[in-house]
């Protein structure tokens, strides 16, 4: 396909940004529920359970939706949609593990997935790449 | 711009090629000691009686942290390269401190996410670094950001 001569739109990579940003949010207040219930307050276990099962995987699959808007008809790059698939994979992975109680996987792999989300939110503030003119 | 301006910047960052790289190396070294504290944060939380090797681990971070910050030092002199690397390194240096005492006196609702977070900051500080290990650093001729266009 030849490439049109109207301008990629750049509405889509503002949201990826805003719902990266929402995603990484979202662990950290993972990790700071487990924290809080390994203090011994067990009400953070249940926010805990509903932020992972309920809000995450649903920010994590509107993630991807952004992120194939960018890729097409952004013109953007495609490693975000790979990587917010592998995220949302990751994270049903760690949903198992966690109801499991597999804390030997579970504390690893949720380190992991916050490493992911922060790359991605870095990754997701660079700039698109431009039509290079010699 | 003059060809003199262009040789003598290409000069400072010869100077603070080797300082950057040592200090994206160290960064990606604390990045492996994090991760590994959480493999044995998770293999305790199930009943493993390793929390002496997390400690272990934990000033082996610290000693590193402080081989950082001096790295980041040299990187800004005698390396003429930026300062913000030093000053990011001693943030690291007080977090990861602060990180073993909570860790000590087993404030495990804020030591947890502080975990986290320390993570999420050196995947951050190994994205800003990444010129600063690049033997290159050609001009962009179409990045008005460029100050050297």
């Amino acid at each position: 396909m030849s490439p049109t001569p109207t301008a990629a739109p750049r509405w889509p990579a503002a949201v990826l940004r805003a719902v990266v940003a929402v995603h990484a949010a979202l662990v950290l207040v993972q990790a700071a529920l487990a924290g809080r219930y390994l203090s011994g307050d067990a009400a953070a276990l249940t926010l805990h359970k509903a932020n992972g099962t309920e809000v995450i995987t649903a920010v994590a699959m509107v993630q991807i939706v952004a992120a194939v808007l960018v890729w097409r008809p952004g013109r953007g790059r495609a490693w975000p949609v790979a990587a917010s698939v592998a995220l949302l994979a990751a994270e049903v992975a760690q949903i198992t593990f966690g109801f499991s109680g597999l804390r030997a996987v579970h504390v690893p792999l949720g380190v992991a997935i916050s490493g992911v989300t922060v790359a991605l939110l870095v990754g997701s503030w660079q700039r698109p790449r431009r039509a290079v003119t010699p | 711009m003059s060809a003199a301006t262009a040789t003598a910047a290409a000069r400072v960052s010869d100077r603070a090629l080797p300082f950057g790289r040592a200090f994206r190396a160290v960064a990606w070294a604390e990045l492996a000691l994090v991760f590994a504290q959480a493999l044995l944060a998770g293999q305790f939380l199930d009943g493993a009686d390793l929390v002496w090797l997390h400690g272990i681990n934990a000033h082996a971070l610290q000693l590193l942290s402080l081989g950082h910050l001096v790295i980041g030092v040299l990187l800004w002199r005698p390396g003429r390269g930026p300062g913000w690397p030093a000053l990011a390194a001693l943030a690291l240096l007080w977090l990861v401190s602060l990180q073993v005492g909570l860790g000590y006196i087993r404030q495990l609702d804020a030591h947890v996410p502080l975990g986290v977070a320390l993570l999420g900051l050196l995947i951050a500080l190994l994205a800003g670094t990444r010129r600063l290990s690049r033997a290159t650093d050609p001009i962009d001729p179409i990045d008005p950001s460029d100050p050297r266009t």
